[in-house]
């Protein structure tokens, strides 16, 4: 990912940044997991950095489910809007086993109200029949896990950055996350 | 059987809570201030007055939301719209119950592009005891 000039080893990271500027794009408010918030980007860190929810009880829509305010402190990325959507819960899987991820987005979803968003593993294009067997399990059934490839995280910030996108509705979100449930 | 009567009566029935505006029944309200899905939801809190009923299912469910129409279709309409507008998008539903004879002109304002996306469900009068309201 050449257009991302930073200063980090870490592709977790570097894809952990991806997904924030293209939710900046869509005018969505990001939150990073709490252990990841030093990142330190074009010197400064992640945390401190404009667009990011510093602290989730900032955001309303979480604010009276501490429990599920508590299982999304180490998630990797949630994206908010306007204090009522939740466009997207995602867990980056760069080198981790799938599983970790899938528990702990199911953790997170079986503490808050059934609520309509995307459950999502991030992960390398070559992990996707991981991806698709663990999700498939049944005690992850009801997250209806999207994929969400390395590549169409790289192809969406292109865009973002490239094309400045503007005014796209939600579930364009949906070109680039494969739904990898069999029903 | 008085709409909110029977209300009160499918809310038992189905094991919810039922809240009703003070304006409906001041003995059955309470402070929506409590109910962990609104809580911090105040605009919401304030526009839940103008509607009749919300049914609570434990503190992660907010199965369905009332409004009886007494005067203005559309003023109803607008009412439960607003509310609905202003709460995360659970998987809740809208209810706007019509007396029979208002049915047809009532489904013929939902369906104006005002209200034709707003996913309203219009419950006849004479249908309430009857109808799956979850």
């Amino acid at each position: 990912m050449p257009d991302i000039n930073i200063n980090i080893q870490r592709r977790h990271a570097q894809i952990q940044i991806a997904l924030f500027f293209i939710g900046r794009q869509l005018k969505y408010r990001t939150w990073i997991a709490q252990n990841d918030k030093g990142i330190i980007y074009q010197n400064k860190k992640l945390g401190e950095t404009e667009g990011i929810v510093v602290s989730l009880k900032d955001e309303k829509l979480l604010l009276a489910f501490e429990d599920a305010m508590r299982a999304a402190l180490l998630i990797d990325c949630i994206w908010f809007k306007n204090g009522k959507l939740m466009p997207a819960v995602m867990e980056i899987e760069h080198s981790t086993g799938v599983t970790s991820g899938l528990s702990r987005m199911k953790n997170f979803k079986d503490k808050f109200p059934p609520y309509p968003t995307r459950y999502v593993i991030v992960a390398p294009d070559e992990d996707r029949q991981k991806v698709i067997k663990e999700a498939n399990k049944p005690q992850f059934h009801d997250l209806d896990t999207r994929f969400f490839p390395y590549s169409a995280v790289e192809e969406l910030y292109a865009l973002c950055m490239k094309r400045k996108l503007n005014g796209i509705t939600e579930e364009f979100l949906d070109c680039y996350m494969e739904p990898v449930l069999m029903k | 059987m008085d709409e909110n009567l029977i209300l009160l009566k499918k809310a038992v029935n189905y094991g919810y809570r039922a809240w009703f505006s003070k304006k409906t029944s001041p003995f059955l309200n309470y402070s929506l201030k409590n109910e962990r899905m609104l809580t911090a939801f105040d605009d919401a809190i304030l526009e839940a007055n103008n509607i009749d009923c919300i049914w609570f299912d434990g503190d992660k469910r907010m199965p369905s939301l009332f409004k009886i129409c007494k005067n203005s279709i559309v003023e109803s309409l607008f009412m439960l719209n607003n509310l609905k507008e202003l709460i995360p998008p659970y998987f809740s539903k809208y209810f706007m119950i019509v007396d029979d004879s208002y049915y047809l002109t009532a489904l013929s304002e939902l369906s104006k592009p005002t209200f034709c996306k707003s996913g309203i469900i219009i419950i006849r009068n004479s249908e309430l005891i009857e109808a799956d309201l979850t």
